[in-house]
């Protein structure tokens, strides 16, 4: 009795991609974590385990979490490997099946074939005799009547032939896949079949398998075409036939995907230096616009791992270029806002003290940070004269690197205090 | 497997789907096996 694989196959795949995404959400923030934790010990030269106890004892948990899901995955490509085994030996089942089946219409057709030459011979004789050539009428009628028998026959003996054909055809394209597709795991699957004929291994996971196949039997049938085909995602799906709203979400979601793809790839870009500048505006539009940062979703949370990475590239290259670096600031202070919903003040303060800090190194190496210092001294720079970073460098600084608290009410009034720790 | 003189057609589409399914089936166990291999190699 066949397993149903299908329903096997579904639930694995939904556990990956659930282990898969956990690991993604941890892994973006532990970078983002991480990149604070590296410069932290760089500049502050605090040793790793101060770091930890002080500032971001998260990163070493969600360290920690990653390794434990890792392994979890590592554990699970067994799994994978189990189900891919059965599966393989199913479809060896099937073909093997057909292969018979196709076997024994050969047959039927040389069967058939001996039927039809026989036929042949006996209309040629009855052509031949006497009766026939003197014009007989019962004879003449009988061999009308083997002659259609012998065109039905014969149009019988090519139909079957022509769909044994085809289907032979289409079998062999499977088995040629099938190889293609064991090329890389046939050794894994072939270990694991060896194995588990010397252990019970098998017959375990087939119980349970089985157990599965029992209570997902009724929706394995449901999830068939009316041919016995894999109902698949309805993803070449005419689009007429689709409703208005359903097609404006279709759309959106192209639209979206689009964006995500162009974003990737112009963040990597703005990463190396390497933008046209076109791909700058593009680049920088897209930062400005608000709403991007919800549609971008995790892939913007996983550009945000290395904001200021980009930033301080796109300031490096523009260093001399004024207008664009106006623009390049002003996508910073929409991101910094962003980053401010997205990771909440808390962070938003971590971020702005190592800015503090540094900040003698960091005028030296980002202009556009010096240039929003100097404009914040000039003119009180802060969010509502959107400029927020000037806001933090020149209004957090005390002294010799001190700072103060920039969470502070009066800081989000604009008016910062300066004596303010 | 009942022995018989002759398979109908309709019948033999039905295994050919069964085939079908079962590689298509195979192919996503690989892709899966693909997908844990690349996220090992991370």
């Amino acid at each position: 009795m066949e397993m149903d694989y299908k329903k096997i196959l579904e639930d694995l795949e939904k556990k990956y991609e659930e282990f898969e995404t956990q690991y993604k959400e941890i892994e973006t923030d532990w970078i983002a974590d991480f990149e604070g934790t590296q410069d932290y010990h760089t500049y502050m030269s605090y040793t790793e385990d101060e770091v930890k106890k002080t500032m971001y004892p998260e990163w070493f948990e969600k360290e920690q979490q990653m390794k434990d899901l890792k392994k979890k995955i590592v554990a699970f490509e067994k799994d994978v490997i189990v189900a891919a085994s059965n599966v393989n030996k199913q479809l060896d089942e099937s073909i093997q099946k057909i292969e018979s089946k196709l076997k024994v219409n050969e047959d039927y057709i040389k069967g058939l074939n001996e039927k039809i030459e026989n036929q042949q011979q006996e209309i040629n004789t009855l052509k031949q005799s006497e009766a026939y050539i003197n014009g007989d009428e019962a004879t003449r009628l009988q061999v009308e009547e083997l002659e259609a028998e012998l065109v039905a026959k014969t149009y019988r003996r090519d139909t079957v032939a022509q769909d044994i054909f085809s289907m032979q055809e289409e079998l062999a394209i499977i088995k040629v896949k099938k190889e293609q597709l064991l090329e890389k795991y046939g050794e894994e699957l072939e270990a694991y079949d060896k194995a588990s004929k010397e252990t019970p291994d098998e017959k375990q996971l087939d119980e349970n398998e089985g157990k599965d196949e029992k209570d997902e039997k009724s929706k394995g049938k449901k999830e068939r075409t009316s041919n016995g085909g894999v109902v698949l995602p309805d993803a070449n799906s005419n689009p007429a036939e689709l409703s208005p709203e359903e097609k404006a979400k279709k759309e959106q979601e192209e639209k979206d995907k689009k964006l995500k793809e162009d974003f990737a790839d112009l963040s990597s870009k703005a990463k190396k230096g390497k933008l046209t500048d076109k791909e700058l505006d593009s680049f920088i539009d897209i930062l400005k616009d608000k709403d991007n940062y919800d549609k971008l979703g995790l892939s913007m949370g996983l550009i945000f791992n290395k904001p200021r990475g980009i930033f301080k590239a796109l300031n490096k290259k523009y260093k001399d270029d004024e207008t664009k670096l106006a623009s390049i600031n002003e996508a910073y202070s929409i991101y910094e806002e962003k980053f401010f919903e997205k990771h909440g003040k808390e962070k938003l303060e971590k971020l702005s003290k190592f800015f503090v800090i540094d900040e003698v190194e960091h005028e030296k190496k980002t202009p556009i940070l010096r240039a929003a210092a100097e404009e914040h001294e000039g003119a009180g720079g802060n969010r509502e004269n959107n400029n927020p970073l000037g806001a933090e460098l020149a209004g957090g600084v005390v002294g010799d690197g001190e700072y103060v608290d920039i969470s502070s009410s009066s800081r989000k009034k604009g008016e910062l205090d300066r004596g303010e720790k | 497997m009942e022995e018989k003189e002759f398979y109908e057609k309709e019948e033999l589409e039905k295994d050919i789907a069964s085939v079908k399914e079962n590689a298509e089936l195979l192919k996503r166990c690989t892709t899966l096996l693909e997908k844990i291999e690349e996220f090992k190699k991370d």
